[in-house]
């Protein structure tokens, strides 16, 4: 019997957002823009699921007098990151 | 989304997160022309017999500070995100000046003795050695751990050999050399990676 995948991270942009948060230390918005082509208003709300499940931490701060959004991954979102990829292997190793 | 897809989306950021490298040997190059140009200039002015001549190394650590912080600014900026192994150098790098400014001190308190620069210049070129193997460890770029590893056996040899670095041009060739083989070779081999 196969555990289910999260479906907090069976969606591809949030999936996209947790595994580029898993590779670094912490990520600016535009870094999140870029890197996932997505657009603003789609990565603000994919952001808001992910925090509000603790997955992402969000913190908000001033760089030469501008906004600044930087997120970071949590010890809960590690977590359910390795958990989601060890039940997608065993998905695709069953239909090997 | 597919089992397929998401692996596929998983694979894709990761590969997109991969750190290019090559922008550290900024730092190697910037640090290793600095070091080699003081020391030519010291080597000159205490040749002249100029009782200032150690002042070129705190003009160098000054303009080498105040260049890699103005870079690692910009760098910081364009990247718009920081991983762990950045945040791994900016440690092996800011202890490095830390202790050097302590084997600076000690040097300059007279305790190593009459003969205490060519210490602190065995010092100096065993922590050029140190923070190159470390980093090289951390980027995974094997020149630069062999590179501090050279500049190890140069303190060994300088230990063994006294006479390489008894007179103070002696010193300033040695530390010149460890210079080149752990940031200038290395950080050229970085940058053409």
């Amino acid at each position: 019997m196969f555990q289910e995948l999260d479906p907090l991270l069976h969606q591809q942009l949030r999936l996209q957002i947790i595994t580029l948060l898993m590779s670094v230390e912490s990520a600016e918005f535009n870094f999140v823009l870029a890197e996932t082509k997505a657009t603003r208003g789609n990565i603000s709300v994919q952001i808001k699921k992910l925090e509000a499940a603790n997955y992402i931490e969000v913190k908000k701060s001033f760089r030469d007098n501008y906004p600044l959004t930087t997120y970071a991954i949590t010890e809960k979102g590690k977590l359910a990151f390795e958990k989601y990829v060890e039940t997608l292997e065993a998905y695709i190793n069953k239909a090997r | 989304m597919t089992e397929q897809e998401s692996l596929t989306v998983i694979k894709e950021m990761i590969n997109r997160t991969r750190t290019n490298f090559k922008d550290q040997s900024f730092y190697y190059l910037m640090w290793g022309w600095l070091v080699v140009g003081a020391v030519i200039v010291q080597a000159i002015l205490f040749n002249q017999q100029s009782e200032y001549h150690w002042l070129v190394w705190p003009v160098m650590g000054i303009t080498g500070g105040v260049t890699s912080g103005i870079y690692g600014r910009k760098k910081g900026k364009q990247a718009g995100h920081s991983t762990h192994i950045d945040r791994a150098m900016m440690f092996v790098w800011v202890g490095f000046i830390l202790y050097l400014f302590c084997v600076l001190l000690l040097s300059a308190s007279g305790k190593f003795g009459p003969q205490g620069w060519n210490i602190s210049f065995i010092l100096i070129m065993g922590l050029y050695g140190l923070g190159t193997f470390i980093s090289g460890g951390l980027l995974k770029f094997k020149p630069l751990i062999l590179g501090g590893i050279a500049s190890f056996v140069l303190v060994v040899l300088s230990i063994l050999i006294p006479t390489l670095v008894a007179d103070f041009n002696g010193a300033l060739f040695m530390l010149a050399c460890s210079i080149i083989v752990s940031y200038l070779i290395p950080g050229y081999m970085l940058k053409r990676s």
